[in-house]
């Protein structure tokens, strides 16, 4: 294997972005990927929601970015963005974190576009559990639209793909980093962008405590047929331990997911530092659907004739001490041994393009 | 089994109980754990002083499926209680004092309730047997309340009770369901059936004295609007002494003459005001039993179910006109010929042959 200026670990959502953003710079981008496929992992399981800021209305820089970056995820991706529903926010009566005037004064801060429900779509919702019902605009991606788009565009742009790659050793060589792979094959790239997510630590050759400290949650998204009310509706409840069902168009099925019940297990990194997060999916865990549905139906009754297809489930990371607001920012993080191994974390899908500013950045600097 | 199936919620609430909530949370688990597949156990913290929060959240890093609500401020056994079937997500909702009650009848209420019941009271077997003075009272005023307000209810009945959501959305509906609260299944009227259980050895007495009385009066004023309609017939009552008193003093007045100076005008001031009085209350507490009726949200009634005929069809009407009474004024046999101007219209009749019966009975009028 000729030895590429640029290595990308990890055939994600991010990861794919970042080959062909790198590809401008540098003349060989390999992309490695540990399944047989792109955009299976944290890229496909997660709402699939598109955030347009609404979801934020503790955090009024979260909400602005969000709309921003929205705006521009729609010029890059226009086939990626599914539009076709209308989208219910809903205010919890008890237990929610904000009232619905505070959403309103919220919504009118950032500029975003918040209308009282009609009848009938203020019917589906219980009134003695929700204040108050609005029609916004939020959309959701289509995973499977995106795969096929980053796909032709690196295939464009000559960014080499190859699936069913395990790396299982990194290290500084030289000025630039050595590769192992599983199957005893092995490399060296100038550059190592790391973007594995939940096994972002996983073959990082810095020592334990230098490393970024993670927190990893088993997560699991349910995902449903849609009772005939709510085909082309999709509903978040807001703000505390609530639900969404919405649109979750690569597979034309609804996901349902629960502030309580999505969540399987969560444990920071640093209890097992040995441990491969990904262990947990073996074998998977049985569904909390009978949970999320009991629940969810109480705020809207016509949610009991949903039914339940399968569910995806995945890991969660997020940045330790992050968990608790909503700001979820990128980790961009250079190794200590071998500065030209750099790991990316994200989080939200369109928050892309904040962290190809800070890679241009580095690069240049270096 | 049959109960695998059915999402179980459990409710119960805490205060001061560090040192024995923490084992009955885990017996309560236990149970759960081994009968049901969907559960949850949601315990509501009355704002303890003690270690009982950090006890609960001891069990809840080992087992699965409890939720802790701990309230701000103490509120009391019922407000607590209410709080957790509030956030109750099951199918069937199960309340019981955990210090009190075996959880291993959970599952026997749940088999019960899947027989066709909506409740499911747990009767303890002390209550309903012996003479001691407490049990007997509780006894006597459930039975008093059941007669006042004119519902069903066990006599024995405790906290300990299965309802099915049907029920709790019922008694979500009332504003003031904490105060009604032991008897608000009750008057959902929804059909019940009961099983006997003894509370576990060496449990402390419950509620005390004081706290019993203040719930059984919440619960004869919030389920009963009786004492004021007894106030409004009563006043009522003494407007009407009022009114014969003032008659009797002009009676006297007119056929006594050794009547004392300021007798009669006293007499008719007293019995005047107190007149007027009355009739104000009497309006008043009738006023109010509205007012009181509006802003309980108690529901007027509760739908138990629905059947539909099951041949809710539109009735088949025998379109006929009857004519002379000849049997050759209904020759049609077809739509073809009805609509050639004859006076039978087939479509609305099923075939040929009825009309045909039709046409003759009308013929025989």
């Amino acid at each position: 294997m000729a030895e590429p200026d640029a290595l990308v670990i990890g055939g994600g959502f991010y990861g794919c972005c970042l080959a062909i953003h790198l590809r401008r710079r540098f003349g060989r981008v390999l992309l490695v990927e540990e399944a047989d496929g792109l955009l299976t992992r944290a890229s496909r399981v997660n709402q699939a929601r598109l955030h347009n800021g609404y979801h934020y209305p503790r955090s009024f820089l979260t909400a602005a970015r969000s709309r921003s970056n929205l705006e521009v995820f729609r010029r890059r991706f226009p086939g990626g963005v599914f539009d076709d529903f209308r989208h219910l926010y809903a205010i919890a009566r008890a237990d929610s974190k904000v009232g619905h005037r505070h959403f309103e004064r919220f919504a009118a801060a950032i500029g975003a576009r918040l209308e009282a429900a009609g009848p009938a779509d203020r019917r589906l919702f219980a009134p003695r559990l929700v204040e108050a019902v609005y029609e916004v605009v939020e959309p959701a991606f289509d995973v499977a639209a995106l795969r096929r788009l980053l796909v032709g565009r690196m295939a464009e742009s000559g960014v080499e793909v190859r699936t069913s790659m395990r790396v299982v050793r990194l290290g500084a060589a030289g000025a630039g980093v050595a590769v192992g792979f599983a199957d005893g094959t092995g490399l060296r790239a100038g550059w190592v962008f790391n973007c594995t997510y939940a096994a972002l630590n996983r073959v990082v050759p810095e020592a334990v405590e230098l490393r970024p400290r993670l927190v990893h949650q088993l997560a699991e998204v349910a995902l449903i047929t849609a009772p005939p009310a709510l085909r082309r509706l999709g509903i978040t409840v807001m703000d505390g331990p609530f639900f969404s069902a919405m649109p979750f168009p690569s597979e034309g099925l609804h996901s349902l997911t629960h502030v309580r019940y999505t969540p399987h297990m969560s444990w920071p990194e640093a209890s097992a530092p040995a441990r491969d997060p990904n262990a947990v999916l073996h074998p998977l865990p049985s569904s909390r659907f009978a949970w999320m549905m009991r629940d969810a139906r109480r705020y809207v009754p016509a949610l009991e004739g949903a039914v339940h297809v399968r569910s995806l489930f995945d890991i969660k990371t997020l940045v330790d001490g992050t968990q608790g607001d909503d700001a979820r920012p990128i980790l961009f993080h250079r190794d200590a041994t071998a500065p030209r191994l750099v790991s990316i974390l994200g989080s939200k899908l369109d928050n892309i393009f904040d962290v190809l500013d800070t890679v241009d950045e580095t690069l240049e600097r270096a | 089994m049959r109960t695998r199936d059915i999402f179980v919620s459990v409710v119960m609430r805490v205060r001061d109980a560090a040192g024995a909530i923490g084992p009955a949370l885990e017996r309560v688990a236990g149970v759960m754990e081994a009968h049901f597949a969907y559960y949850e156990i949601i315990i509501v913290d009355d704002c303890s002083a003690d270690a009982s929060v950090a006890e609960i959240a001891a069990v809840q890093a080992r087992a699965r499926n409890i939720q802790l609500y701990a309230l701000a401020r103490r509120r009391g056994d019922n407000i607590a209680l209410t709080a957790g079937l509030d956030h109750a997500i099951g199918d069937m909702i199960v309340t019981l004092d955990p210090l009190l009650d075996p959880p291993a009848l959970i599952p026997h209420l749940v088999e019960r309730a899947l027989d066709g019941v909506d409740i499911v009271y747990a009767l303890p077997r002390a209550r309903l047997e012996s003479r001691g003075v407490g049990n007997r009272a509780v006894r006597g005023f459930v039975a008093a309340l059941s007669r006042l307000i004119n519902v069903d209810a066990p006599q024995a009945m405790s906290s300990y009770r299965l309802l099915n959501r049907t029920v709790l959305n019922y008694m979500l509906e009332a504003v003031d369901r904490h105060r009604s609260l032991m008897f608000l299944p009750a008057l959902s009227g929804y059909p019940y059936a009961t099983l006997e259980y003894d509370r576990l050895a060496g449990a402390a007495g419950g509620a005390s004295t004081g706290e019993r009385l203040a719930k059984a009066v919440d619960l004869l004023f919030s389920t009963s609007a009786r004492p004021l309609r007894i106030i409004t017939l009563m006043s009522l009552g003494i407007s009407v002494l009022s009114l014969c008193y003032a008659l009797y003093s002009v009676l006297i007045y007119v056929v006594r003459d050794d009547v004392a100076r300021g007798w009669t005008s006293l007499s008719l001031q007293i019995s005047g005001l107190f007149f007027l009085v009355c009739i104000i209350l009497a309006v008043m507490s009738e006023y109010l039993l509205q007012v009181l009726e509006a802003t309980t949200h108690h529901p007027r009634y509760h739908i138990a179910s629905q059947r539909h005929s099951t041949t809710m069809d539109i009735a088949r009407p025998r379109n006929v006109i009857a004519t002379s009474g000849a049997a050759d004024a209904f020759p049609a046999r077809s739509p073809h010929d009805a609509a050639a101007g004859q006076p039978v219209l087939q479509q609305a009749i099923g075939d040929g042959g009825e009309v045909k019966r039709a046409g003759l009975d009308q013929a025989k009028l």
